[in-house]
């Protein structure tokens, strides 16, 4: 007889639901579509919830979002959820809404950069354009010229996403184990390797920044320019990039346990780095020794560096997809993202210190001041690491290398 | 008869609702594994991914490796399993009482868990290292367990964390066992293996050959002990295929189907040829039926 009574419970609660959504049809409606403009956006989002989907492995990054965005949509009227998932999963999702022919989706504003723009483009699973008619802070500080605004890892960005975040892998070397002396250069790194073996090694790639490693080295050895040009083919790439891949084969001996194991995350990696079992850790944050000596992870030890011919660099993007019912508040929330002051908050170590995607020609004065003042705290100016920016290949080309890395460096013998 | 209606009744829903959505899941792999991806606009059917992958020289090395780590340790388990069992059972201590009520906690604690527990513990520089080193030894070194190309690591993990699985699930069994059989064969001369392979492992085995087969299924798709403890360089298939999927390239979908399709295919067929073996030696339903 419970049986019952919760059956019609349900059939009650399951009708009051129907009633709800037929009434809120219109404004459904509103705010599901594209809005031409920010004052519609911000008029048609008012009093509703905004969903961003997100990689949630980054503390301070999750941090940034639940501390400084969240009360500025508030003032909004606008609701911020966070739901951390990785960017894999996020794509599967749409892709599965898509075959299912769902048009419907809970997902608002994702965080997606490369590869997985370029499926997602492929697949058509992004809304656009979204472009600096809807986003006062994109036609503010972002000019529409700018090679990252224009193409994602080589994907054309037609307007589907935003860059919010700008990366570029550095260097963390200790200053004990290098004697004040950094490996600017894969050769300098490999002589330094061979007189002190065992105290090198590199997260392993699918890991996203060991991936940047190699792709680093194989700039070093064989420049940006060949690879980039390399059909995105596994015969083309190999080709190309042979030379450094018997650079990796050479340094391999000297790396911690031989080579034949590395890390599995960069969290192992830093953990080793700040035992002092390795001498050089790396990262795709500008910032990341200043943020670990400030939290008490890395000591004063830690110091940055990048290589002479310069360090891979990216953005990190927005998009909303097809299937978000809430595209005004997505437009809101992208544009809040962009703002100054979230910006510029965003630049503090608790928020992870990251480096906005202003164009160097659009930066707010006091930005720049903060800029330089941080740089301070990592022992490098930001001006110097911006300087030695290189730009990624094809996301295309990024799984290829990885698989010829596998063969021919980890499986080698 | 009532009951048993009513009670189909009541499991209906659960029933319907799980197997649609695993029938659902299982013909999407297959249809993939085919290559039918209407994602992409494929409609075509093809063999070509299951040619690609059994002309893959490193996925029949990796499959042969998972193969033989999964089943040493599943079949290590389930004997020292069986074995603790019958010591157990015979044993009327108060250790015998308390190892048959601690071996609840690895059952009930997750594997990620005991991994933890594992590198924390056997880590180069884990707790035991630093234990041996404050009493003195300072040449100590531990032999690298985690990463290393003999799977070491994941072997005594999974025996860590399957042998008291087995050993609660055979107690059972070897609790109902009467004595009167063992007593009976040796009162007619019996020598200690004849007793053990025409009295006790009849009447075990079954649910012996059940226990393995668990285990085993469990351990051979399993993804994070491996991830955790295994070496990347002779690394076993499901983190293989995961890393595949992690690719986020959608054009390799087929392919990783196929894989799935693949190992569950394997681990399927050697479930039913152990079920064979259980069926065919003394005890099984074959023997019964004579």
């Amino acid at each position: 007889m419970k049986f019952k009574k919760i059956s019609k419970v349900m059939l009650a609660a399951a009708s009051m639901l129907l009633l709800a959504s037929c009434g809120n049809q219109q404004a459904k409606d509103d705010k599901a579509k594209m809005p031409t403009s920010y004052q519609t956006a911000l008029k048609a989002a008012k009093g509703t919830t905004v969903t961003y989907y997100g990689f949630g492995g980054s503390e301070t990054q999750n941090r940034w979002i639940d501390k400084v965005v969240t009360p500025m949509m508030k003032k909004k009227g606008i609701t911020v959820k966070r739901v951390p998932m990785p960017i894999e999963d996020i794509l599967n999702k749409l892709s599965n809404e898509k075959e299912a022919n769902t048009k419907k989706g809970h997902m608002d504003v994702v965080w997606i950069n490369g590869e997985n723009f370029y499926n997602a483009k492929k697949l058509n699973l992004l809304a656009g354009p979204i472009t600096g008619k809807q986003l006062p802070n994109m036609k503010a500080y972002i000019s529409a010229s700018d090679p990252d605004a224009k193409k994602d890892m080589d994907t054309a960005i037609d307007n589907l996403e935003v860059p919010y975040g700008n990366a570029q892998l550095v260097m963390v070397g200790s200053k004990k184990m290098f004697n004040n002396d950094y490996p600017t250069s894969a050769k300098q790194l490999l002589a330094w390797a061979k007189k002190n073996p065992g105290k090198l090694t590199y997260v392993a790639p699918p890991d996203f920044t060991g991936s940047a490693f190699i792709r680093n080295i194989i700039y070093e050895t064989v420049g940006y320019q060949a690879l980039n040009d390399a059909p995105a083919t596994k015969a083309g790439i190999y080709k190309v990039i042979k030379p450094a891949l018997a650079y990796l084969n050479e340094l391999k001996p000297y790396l911690w346990q031989q080579g034949k194991n590395y890390p599995k995350s960069t969290a192992q990696m830093d953990k080793m780095f700040a035992d002092h079992k390795i001498a050089m850790t790396f990262s795709y944050n500008q910032m990341y020794a200043a943020t670990n000596k400030a939290d008490g992870t890395f000591t004063n030890d830690a110091q940055t560096f990048v290589f002479d011919k310069g360090t891979v660099g990216n953005y990190n993007y927005l998009a909303i997809p097809k299937t978000s019912q809430n595209k005004a508040a997505a437009v809101v929330l992208i544009n809040t993202m962009l703002s100054e002051k979230a910006q510029t908050d965003r630049l503090a170590l608790k928020y992870g210190a990251v480096i906005p995607p202003y164009s160097s020609a659009k930066m707010p004065a006091k930005m720049s001041q903060k800029l330089d003042q941080i740089g301070e705290k990592n022992d490098i100016p930001m001006k110097t690491i911006a300087k030695k920016r290189v730009p990624e290949v094809s996301g295309k080309k990024i799984p290829i290398i990885e698989a010829l890395w596998k063969e021919h460096v980890l499986n080698a013998d | 008869m009532q009951t048993k209606r009513t009670f189909g009744l009541l499991i209906a829903p659960f029933v319907v609702f799980t197997s649609v959505f695993f029938l659902i899941a299982v013909g999407k792999t297959v249809s993939l594994s085919f290559g039918y991806d209407p994602l992409l606009g494929h409609h075509q059917i093809t063999w070509r991914y299951y040619q690609a992958i059994f002309a893959n020289k490193t996925f029949i090395r990796t499959l042969l490796r998972t193969f033989s780590v999964t089943f040493l340790s599943s079949l290590l388990a389930s004997l020292i399993g069986l074995r603790l069992a019958f010591l157990i059972k015979r044993s009327q201590s108060w250790g015998a009482r308390f190892l048959s009520r601690i071996a609840n906690v690895p059952l009930v604690l997750p594997h990620i868990f005991m991994v933890l527990v594992f590198i924390w513990c056997f880590d180069q520089t884990g707790l035991l290292v630093r234990l041996i080193h404050l009493l003195g030894w300072h040449q100590f070194q531990l032999p690298v367990l985690i990463g290393d190309p003999y799977q070491v690591g994941i072997l005594l993990t999974y025996l860590w964390k399957e042998t008291p699985y087995v050993l609660l699930t055979l107690l059972l069994v070897v609790r109902q066992l009467e004595d009167d059989y063992f007593l009976a064969a040796k009162n007619l001369g019996a020598n200690r293996w004849q007793r053990l392979w025409y009295v006790e492992w009849p009447l075990v085995q079954p649910a012996f050959f059940n226990a393995l087969i668990i285990v085993f299924s469990f351990s051979f798709g399993a993804y994070e002990v491996p991830a955790l403890l295994g070496s990347q360089k002779y690394e076993l298939l499901p983190v293989m295929i995961y890393d595949l999927y992690q690719q986020s390239d959608l054009t390799l979908r087929p392919l990783i189907m196929s894989f799935n399709v693949v190992i569950s295919v394997i681990a399927i067929g050697f479930a039913g040829l152990l079920l064979g073996l259980s069926w065919w030696l003394p005890g099984g339903r074959r023997r019964q039926r004579t």
